[in-house]
């Protein structure tokens, strides 16, 4: 194993993720990227940059790094230093997914946190789409 | 109030849209006597579709009177009056469509020539490819922000000009024919005139807080959208031309996918604002007519109003409380406007910097010609 891609989004379940794969790739000597997926934002924050006249490009690009930023202070912290840190857009399968293709991730982990029960309902879990449409192996942690 | 505020416009978007306005004064000022022309003649077409609009709302009185009277040879007059006046509506509608378009056409026309021939002037295009801020996408302001900063104000200056005259109008056929009405009060009597035009203005003011309140962020995440759809076609035309290396690629990739979903975001929070404002808006589509059928039963039930003139007040009803939404109707329109006019109004200003740096630098202004 030589590449692992563990998805983060700075929750409880994201820093589990995260731990499991520095375990992960301690064990296995491999180097770990960490990938965010943005846009994780609420109507009330959208309706206050409405209101003034907030740049939300760059509102969602500054959540984005300091999610990564964090994630990579705790990995190194665990002992294991991140070799890139990742930012996508969209739907978060599909950019998980997408990624693992383009860095030919041997292994990609990531937490079961979904999202709401509706939307889960609608569009289905991450990490069930990530687990049946990945390339290599998955590692979900509860 | 912070809906008004954010439909009307600051000082400083006032500031930001001189540029806009001075160019199209400037456009008007040579075309002084067609502007005139077609002013004079879209109000002249809105004072008659006022009037056809009173005639059609005497001439419902007339029809429900008749039909309450079970009276045959009075219907027939009636159903034949309704042919010209149906005729004169219709073509008073289409010919009003003629007019805005001509006007709209016109001022598109005249403001595009002129800001493409500064455009073009010295070379200029190729200076401020890229190299101005707040001036991207030069091509889409000319097509698509000239067309909706120059459609949208002869519709809605229109439509408040008609908002205006058909509210003070029918004012005057809610205050007579509606007259007031006694409601009794601790033994003795009230009597309330004109009780129906103080009832549609407590109404209108009634549903236009509530939109105010329920609407409020509507203008801005509009305007935001427009912002971050021009981001979207900026991030994309970054793709034209030869492929980069695949680092530079790879970061434009990224941009093109955060202004997507920055894109995708706003309007997301517009569908939830717009299904907010239909609760009310459609809530008033099916409550005015009632409220104005009930507003005038006591007087028809006690004998004081005909059916006729029951219909006839309604309508009129409706129809103040319709022009009185003149702003709630257009608010989106209005941000639209005010989206585009800014992104012209920039490409404006960005042009009169380069003719001012020309005119201190003569000579790199025509060796570029």
């Amino acid at each position: 194993m030589k590449r692992i891609l563990v998805a983060t989004d700075g929750s409880d379940g994201g820093n589990r993720a995260l731990d499991a794969a520095v375990e992960l790739a301690a064990a296995t000597s491999a180097a770990l990227t960490i990938v965010t997926i943005g846009g994780n934002v609420t109507g009330t924050d959208l309706r206050k940059l409405a209101d003034h006249g907030g740049d939300l490009s760059k509102s969602l690009q500054a959540q984005a790094d300091k999610v990564l930023k964090q994630a990579a202070v705790r990995a190194t912290r665990l002992g294991q230093r991140p070799a890139a840190l990742r930012c996508e857009w969209g739907d978060p399968a599909e950019a998980i997914l997408d990624l693992a293709r383009r860095d030919k991730a041997d292994a990609i982990v990531l937490g079961r946190r979904g999202r709401g029960r509706l939307s889960r309902l609608l569009m289905g879990s991450v990490s069930q789409k990530v687990a049946s449409l990945a390339p290599c192996t998955v590692v979900v942690v509860p | 109030m912070r809906f008004f505020r954010q439909v009307g416009l600051t000082f400083e978007q006032q500031q930001e849209l001189q540029p806009f306005w001075a160019s199209t004064l400037a456009v008007w000022r040579a075309r002084r006597a067609a502007v005139h022309a077609l002013g004079a003649f879209m109000i002249g077409i809105v004072l008659l579709q006022l009037l056809v609009q009173v005639l059609l709302n005497l001439w419902n009185r007339n029809f429900f009177d008749a039909l309450e009277r079970r009276d045959a040879h009075a219907l027939w007059v009636q159903i034949e009056l309704f042919v010209p006046l149906a005729a004169g509506s219709i073509l008073l509608a289409a010919t009003s469509v003629w007019g805005r378009m001509t006007a709209q056409r016109g001022w598109r026309e005249a403001l595009t020539r002129h800001v493409i021939g500064r455009w073009l002037a010295n070379g200029r295009y190729a200076r401020l490819n890229g190299m101005m801020h707040g001036t991207e996408n030069p091509e889409y302001r000319i097509a698509s922000d000239i067309r909706v900063s120059t459609d949208a104000p002869v519709d809605l200056a229109l439509a408040f000009f008609a908002s205006i005259v058909t509210a003070f109008t029918f004012f005057g056929v809610l205050w007579t024919v509606g007259g007031s009405i006694d409601v009794p009060l601790f033994g003795g009597t009230l009597t309330i005139p004109g009780y129906l035009v103080i009832g549609v203005i407590l109404y209108s003011t009634l549903m236009s807080g509530l939109m105010a309140v329920v609407g409020h962020h509507l203008a801005g995440v509009i305007e935001r959208l427009n912002q971050s759809d021009a981001e979207l076609r900026e991030a994309a035309n970054a793709f034209r031309g030869e492929p980069n290396a695949t680092a530079a690629e790879g970061e434009k990739r990224t941009e093109l996918s955060l202004k997507l979903q920055a894109a995708l975001l706003w309007w997301r929070e517009l569908c939830w604002q717009l299904m907010r404002t239909t609760l009310i808006s459609h809530g008033n589509s099916l409550l005015a007519p009632v409220v104005a059928w009930v507003l005038c039963v006591p007087k028809y039930l006690s004998g004081a109003m005909t059916l006729g003139e029951l219909t006839q007040t309604a309508a009129a009803f409706v129809t103040v409380q319709s022009a009185f939404n003149w702003l709630v109707d257009n608010y989106q329109r209005l941000a639209d406007w005010r989206s585009s006019a800014h992104r012209v109004s920039t490409l404006v200003a960005a042009l009169d910097d380069l003719a001012e740096q020309e005119k201190a630098t003569p000579a790199e202004g025509t060796q570029r010609s």
